[in-house]
């Protein structure tokens, strides 16, 4: 038993791509504190690192990175983030070399989260980015679910007075509840299935604020 | 499951008692002890450069999964199998990546590394001398686009959020800018680098005008209160640089109603281009049957308008703008009759406005070629004192070219072309007068900044005047450094050259260019949202007009006197002083307020002055504070503003000193108040705003009669005014796309 533990974590660590992403995505949804999620986005960047060449390694680093920037408090540091998200990105649309609903679904959360550092100011330049990405998106798949939490959350954390707020927010929410329940999760776990427990726990937020009207 | 990892649990800690596992466990044990000597333990503290433990710092041998991040107290430990010389990473957002060196053999590698913060953390140095910029495309600045359209003081004019910035004169019996102690004709407004020949609405002796333009056309304001760049010239004080929005955001429709009148507004977005139009019908009817007014509106002002603005990417890196707009009104107004004093007279005015402008720019990545192209007409027709047929013709045509290429990122350089053609026509009953002007301006500006803390950025500018037939070399400079992570001074000087008033061109004169040179220092830092600017002026006047027949008896504060005689470049002047502006959004929560104060020490011989003075529209002293508060819970936002100016000159024929007697202090406190509701679709705000709530009465002069015996006061058109309206709009929206 205790034998194999340790040979399974060598082989894993040193070896293979996929598992080891596998696992560490496994370990990301688990994340409770700044600590841990600091960690497992360090790793992200050590995959990205090791395994260069991999499109999805990079994918999920900038992931990592930009959910990183609602945690980081200084706005200088939030777009430095962002900035090294956007290398990461870079790379992974280069080495998938073709046009992906996914690259475009993280484009947008990386527009989102770039309002998010200044919203006053940014929403109309970082807004539109938004909008044309989750409208390529659409167009490649219509059935991938991300787009539509990202237009919740979009909606979700706009002012009610500016078309917003949780009301607006949910049929999108509803959307991306019935196609996340619809999705095969791939054998090895690692293509972009991200979203699911965030969207029922938005769901829920706004059922909730909809009844208490 | 919890009672299965007991089980599992116990199971391990019992293995001595069972043979079998107790055998298994010492080949574990060694296998694992010969794999523990292969694996090297790493473990070490980080610190920044005074000393404190950073947490979350990515710590890992370069190119593999082997790493970890540091802790609260900045330790972190991880092992590897890796062997020989490696490089260890420590990264963290913020601070420069550190490489070390480190050879894994098996012994614990006990690493200590100090990071240092990074460059990006430390904003570079912008050059700021001499201007307030409102800009979004930069991350640190002072004021927003956004603050400009929410300044209660501002009553929606752009040119009146402007003039609460330090610095500024706000001057009622006038229409203009007066910046420094420079005059209305000193300041000179441009739309996307063109110079636009009638920004105002178009005068009425003794009543102060607004601007023509709404706040919200531009996505970028920038005011230089002196020391501007090489790009522009003809202003001997102040720059009012207006850049047209890019691209609408989406498509909407926007319907705004008010006391002044209505307006529609819409837009249209495609992919890569778009369209925006707008038009209005004002009457000012409404308005004025609720405040009181100190000249009588026999005619009450009613025009309308439309406007439209194309825009359109061209091959992703060119950018095509073209705006047209149209504004036609009529107004008639008894005001005091600048050539008699003490008496009234009947001003009604018709007024015909168009506005062309088109610029297309080219980006590349290391340079970028812009062109623009605009044309302007005015006419007035004027009725002075229902007998005497008057009127104002004017027409101007401008093209501009220019290059900016990147040599290196410490390295940029700006070269340009201006050609500007216009024509000034004036009528006054039988008498008529015109000039055509040709000005051509060439120029270029270099900015090196040989590290993120310096910046210097000459200019040089030629320029050439076909109608006074003169060339003038016009030299800047402006240098920037940074002191601190948020502190940084900047100085700024040159020499500005500017025509003689139209006044003295109409009448046929042909003197020289006059000539302002500006000594900038400044001083600014910026917190996230606090900040703090200081800035020192000198300004140096030299040739300015002056009309030499007169003599101490026949000054006359009247700017439509009759000019004859001679006049020569005799004149001149100085304006020194410092500005003050303080801001704070951060201390409490939605509250937003500035203070400014301005001290300015100016007199000028120039024009029909008999002795060197401090010209009447100039307060010693100004103060301006500006609150603004947003009630999240009810979505209203509140807003303040309180000017001071301390008493203005006028003049006295009594006086033994000319222009020696001050007017009392002016005093102003405005409030705003709106309500932001989403009724259905609909997207809506609700305005009320008073200015001058208490009604103070403030005289900006007075004119004496002929004999000297009489004074009348000059008073604004309005000692109080309120304004209310409701502005809606429907934005497109994806629900629909579901």
């Amino acid at each position: 038993m205790y034998c194999t533990i340790v040979v399974s974590t060598l082989t894993l660590s040193a070896q293979d791509f996929e598992p080891t992403l596998a696992a560490t995505l496994a370990q990301f949804e688990k994340d409770s504190t700044i600590e841990m999620i600091a960690a497992t986005v360090n790793r992200f960047e050590m995959i990205a690192g090791k395994w260069n060449d991999q499109w999805l390694a990079h994918y999920y680093a900038a992931y990592g990175e930009s959910i990183y920037t609602y945690i980081e408090k200084d706005e200088n540091k939030r777009d430095a983030w962002l900035d090294k998200a956007d290398i990461h990105l870079q790379q992974a649309e280069q080495l998938y070399g073709q046009e992906s609903d996914e690259l475009f679904v993280l484009r947008a959360l990386l527009s989102s989260a770039r309002l998010s550092v200044d919203p006053r100011n940014r929403w109309k330049e970082y807004g539109e980015i938004f909008d044309q990405n989750i409208t390529k998106a659409k167009s490649i798949n219509p059935a991938n679910p991300r787009i539509y939490y990202l237009q919740g959350n979009s909606l979700y954390y706009t002012p009610k007075m500016f078309g917003g707020g949780p009301k607006n927010a949910m049929p999108f929410y509803e959307e991306a509840d019935s196609l996340y329940q619809q999705m095969n999760i791939d054998s090895l776990g690692i293509s972009p299935t991200w979203g699911k427990p965030q969207n029922t726990l938005m769901l829920g937020n706004c059922k909730e604020s909809v009844t208490s009207e | 499951m919890k009672t299965i990892n007991l089980r599992r649990y116990s199971q391990i800690r019992n293995y001595p008692k069972d043979i079998k596992s107790s055998i298994l466990f010492l080949m574990v044990s060694f296998l694992c002890s010969l794999w523990g000597t292969a694996q090297t333990l790493i473990k070490g503290e980080i610190m920044d450069e005074t000393g404190k433990p950073v947490a979350y710092v990515g710590v890992f041998i370069e190119n593999t999964i082997d790493g970890s991040i540091t802790d609260e107290n900045g330790n972190f430990s991880f092992t590897s199998y890796e062997k020989g010389l490696h490089k260890l990473v420590a990264s963290s957002v913020g601070y420069e990546t550190i490489y070390s060196s480190v050879n894994l053999e098996g012994e614990t590698v006990e690493i200590p590394i100090v990071l240092k913060e990074s460059k990006e953390m430390i904003d570079e140095v912008v050059v700021t001398a001499g201007t307030f910029e409102a800009n979004n495309d930069r991350k640190v600045a002072i004021l927003k686009p956004l603050d400009i359209y929410t300044n209660s003081a501002a009553g929606g004019d752009i040119v009146g959020a402007i003039q609460t910035l330090p610095g500024t004169q706000k001057v009622t019996q006038e229409t203009g800018l007066f910046v420094r102690g420079g005059d209305a004709s000193e300041s000179s407004i441009v739309i996307d680098g063109m110079v636009v020949q009638n920004p105002f609405f178009s005068n009425v002796p003794g009543v102060s005008q607004r601007s023509r333009f709404m706040p919200f056309q531009f996505k970028g304001i920038s005011f230089s209160s002196g020391g501007y760049s090489a790009r522009f010239d003809q202003a001997l004080s102040s720059i009012l640089e207006l850049n047209t929005t890019d691209l609408p955001e989406q498509s909407n429709l926007n319907f705004n109603a008010g006391l002044s009148g209505v307006a529609v507004s819409g837009s249209k977005r495609w992919e890569n281009s778009g369209v925006e139009v707008s038009g209005n019908y004002t009457n000012l009817a409404p308005f004025y049957s609720i405040s009181k007014t100190n000249y009588e509106v026999y005619d009450v002002p009613e025009g309308g308008g439309f406007s439209g603005n194309y825009i359109t990417k061209v091959n992703e890196k060119g950018m095509f703008k073209a705006f047209l707009k149209y504004d036609t009104y009529h107004n008639g107004i008894t005001v005091p009759n600048p050539d008699s004093v003490g008496s009234e007279f009947d001003f009604g005015l018709k007024n015909q406005n168009t506005y062309f402008n088109s610029s297309y720019r080219y980006t590349r990545e290391k340079m970028y070629a812009y062109t623009a192209f605009s044309y302007s007409n005015n006419n007035d027709d004027i009725d002075w004192g229902k007998e005497i047929q008057a009127g104002n013709d004017d027409w101007r045509l401008q093209w501009r070219g220019e290059i900016w290429y990147s040599f290196s990122d410490k390295l940029h350089l700006l070269g340009g072309i201006e050609l500007q053609r216009f024509e000034v026509k004036r009528e006054f009953d039988t008498i008529q007068q015109s000039f055509n002007e040709s000005q051509m301006g060439t120029y270029f500006e270099a900015e090196w900044k040989p590290s993120r803390k310096f910046a210097v950025k000459p200019g040089l500018r030629i320029g050439h005047s076909e109608l006074l037939n003169q060339n003038n070399l016009a030299p800047r400079i402006a240098l920037a450094l940074k002191t601190g992570k948020y502190g940084q001074i900047s100085l700024a000087g040159g020499v500005f050259y500017q025509n003689p008033d139209n006044r003295y061109l109409l009448y046929g004169y042909r003197p020289d260019f006059q000539q302002a040179v500006h000594y900038i220092a400044n001083y600014q830092w910026i917190n996230n949202d606090r900040s703090f600017r200081v800035e020192a002026y000198y300004k140096q006047y030299i040739d300015l007009i002056r009309e030499i027949s007169m003599s101490d008896s026949t000054f006359t504060p009247n700017p439509y006197r009759y000019i004859y005689g001679s006049i020569d470049n005799s004149g001149k002047g100085y304006a020194g002083g410092v500005d003050f502006f303080w801001r704070d959004k951060a201390s409490i929560k939605n509250f937003d307020y500035w203070i400014t104060y301005s001290y300015i020490d100016t007199k000028r011989l120039y024009g029909n002055f008999t002795s060197e003075a401090t010209p009447d529209f100039i307060s010693d002293h100004n103060v301006n504070i500006l609150l603004k508060y947003f009630i999240e819970t009810l979505y209203v936002s509140v807003s303040t503003s309180y000017t001071y100016g301390s008493g203005r000159p006028y003049y006295n024929p009594e006086d033994t000193k000319f222009m020696h007697s001050r007017t009392p202090s002016i005093n102003n406190l405005s409030l705003s108040i709106s309500y932001l509701v989403t009724l259905g679709r609909w997207f809506s705000v609700f305005y009320v705003s008073v200015d001058n709530i208490f009604g103070w009465k403030n005289v900006y002069g007075y004119r004496y009669s002929y004999d000297g015996q009489q004074r009348y006061p000059v008073r604004p058109a309005i000692d109080r005014w309120i304004f209310f309206g409701a502005n809606i709009s429907l934005t497109q929206f994806s629900k629909d796309e579901l």
